[in-house]
């Protein structure tokens, strides 16, 4: 009976310490031993486990959190129970838990709720600021040019809340369920209409042969806007003249799409942050390019529910290539 | 040291005006305005240099305050109505000057979203312009870190 609680209590993620009336550690489950296994920074782990247990021996609750710094930055909560009815204690337990995940849980929301509130405040504040300047304004030029100012900071308003729609929808898991669905027609259907912004601009928009044969597992829709997204990207950061290129590759199990620009590039040092969201390497361009800063967040969750990832290669100056991978689809049984 | 940037004062309605727009001068209340504009000023820093549109209701609305401090009103087209990209670099790169500069209410839209875009200042939740109104922007080297609002004072002249 003791022989399986002690198994038990191993297979716990909390680290479990027990000790007697006199300190003398008793039980110490696996995730406990872990901890307690005295590396570098691991000895202040040990220390305060064991400086909890001697509270708790003196008959008060104790709780308290342990910043470690070494080897891995982490946190841990440690909480600490006096055992037994009589005074002092029969014995004690420390229950141990590495919050650390948690902690970087909520300090991604928070960021991301300021983030929010800036982001929706500023065409909120322009709306507000133009509508006092319209206000008792008679020269008609004048009128025309704020009404449109007015028109495009409620657009890039309604962009921001349905990109954010879109992404907790996608966040949630994408809807629907993911079908085969022939990879030629993805490109087909994302870079539709790219082609006259492209020529607007000045930007040759170059799409490689795909394989009408070749299928991939998807949700068309989600699938279609990410890559659209990326197209998108491609466009608003290449000069005139320049083009953006789409090629697809396959491999055994999975089936690349790339769009590559020969634009300004992107930063080593800001190459992993650009999926973030609401990030932006350059404000002021994003401003003009009318970005919402929640593309790429969107592309990589796609990519992610998907079953596959994202990434991209970049030199500063001559281009980035963004290259979504996602599994093969096989033909669906024919019925009957 | 924070740079005041002023809408013009109340001026004569457009309708009521025949002449050229450019010229048309503050009415009872903007000239009431413009003088309530020296104390507001002089709250904040001691203002080395006027810089303003070159239409008379923005030059008008800080007249007083320039010539309070012996100063002249230096007239810059970048200010003028209709600017935006021209006014953001002027008052970026007037960032942390000790200067009041006057324009129009449109620049002023312009200059204060991009620095709610690209510098992330927080306008407020309501931000507003009256006419003779003054946002304070705190800020050095090129960029600006807070922005305050301040309403117009009347204040009569003697």
């Amino acid at each position: 009976m003791l022989g399986l609680l002690l198994q038990a209590v191993d297979r716990a993620n909390q680290g479990l310490v027990v000790c007697d009336e006199v300190g003398t550690v008793v039980v110490c489950n696996a995730p406990a031993r872990e901890l307690m296994n005295a590396r570098d920074g691991d000895l202040l782990a040990e220390k305060a486990i064991e400086a909890a247990l001697g509270r708790a021996l003196s008959g008060a609750e104790h709780e308290e959190m342990l910043d470690l710094y070494s080897p891995t930055r982490h946190t841990l909560e440690i909480r600490a129970f006096p055992l037994g009815t009589g005074q002092p204690p029969a014995g004690a337990v420390a229950l141990v838990d590495d919050v650390s995940e948690l902690r970087r849980l909520e300090a991604v929301r928070r960021d991301f709720v300021a983030n929010l509130s800036h982001e929706l405040k500023t065409p909120l504040g322009a709306l507000s600021l133009l509508a006092e300047t319209l206000d008792g304004e008679e020269d008609p030029e004048v009128v025309g040019r704020l009404t449109s100012r007015l028109g495009a900071e409620a657009r890039r308003f309604s962009r921001i809340v349905d990109d954010l729609l879109d992404l907790s929808r996608i966040e949630a898991g994408g809807t629907g369920t993911l079908s085969p669905v022939p990879l030629s027609a993805v490109i087909a259907e994302a870079v539709d209409g790219f082609h006259d912004q492209g020529t607007t601009r000045g930007i040759r928009l170059d799409v490689g042969q795909v394989d009408d044969s070749i299928l991939v597992m998807a949700n068309r829709r989600d699938l279609c806007s990410a890559v659209a997204n990326l197209v998108d990207n491609a466009i608003k950061y290449s000069e005139p003249g320049a083009a953006v290129h789409v090629s697809t590759s396959v491999s055994e199990s999975r089936a690349c799409i790339r769009v590559r620009d020969e634009g300004i590039g992107i930063p080593r040092r800001e190459q992993e942050r650009i999926f973030e969201r609401f990030y932006r390497v350059d404000r002021a361009r994003s401003r003009w390019t009318g970005g919402t800063g929640l593309g790429l967040a969107i592309v990589r969750h796609v990519a992610a529910y998907h079953g596959g990832e994202v990434s991209v290669e970049s030199v500063e100056g001559e281009g980035s290539s963004f290259t979504l991978c996602i599994p093969l689809g096989r033909p669906e049984p024919a019925d009957g | 040291m924070p740079l005041l940037l002023v809408r013009h004062a109340h001026a004569h309605a457009r309708r009521d005006w025949s002449g050229d727009d450019r010229l048309r001068p503050l009415s009872s209340n903007g000239v009431k305005q413009a003088e309530g504009l020296i104390a507001t000023a002089r709250k904040f820093t001691p203002v080395t240099r006027v810089l303003s549109s070159p239409y008379t209701r923005c030059v008008q609305a800080v007249q007083p305050l320039a010539a309070t401090l012996g100063l002249g009103v230096e007239e810059v087209p970048e200010l003028e109505e209709g600017q935006s990209s021209a006014a953001v670099r002027l008052v970026r790169a007037l960032a942390g000057k000790d200067v009041a500069i006057c324009t129009h209410g449109d620049v002023i839209v312009e200059v204060l979203v991009t620095l709610a875009d690209e510098d992330r200042v927080d306008l407020g939740p309501n931000p507003r312009q009256a006419k003779g109104s003054v946002w304070v922007l705190d800020g050095s080297d090129g960029s600006f870190s807070s922005a305050q609002y301040l309403p117009p004072v009347l204040v009569e002249t003697v």
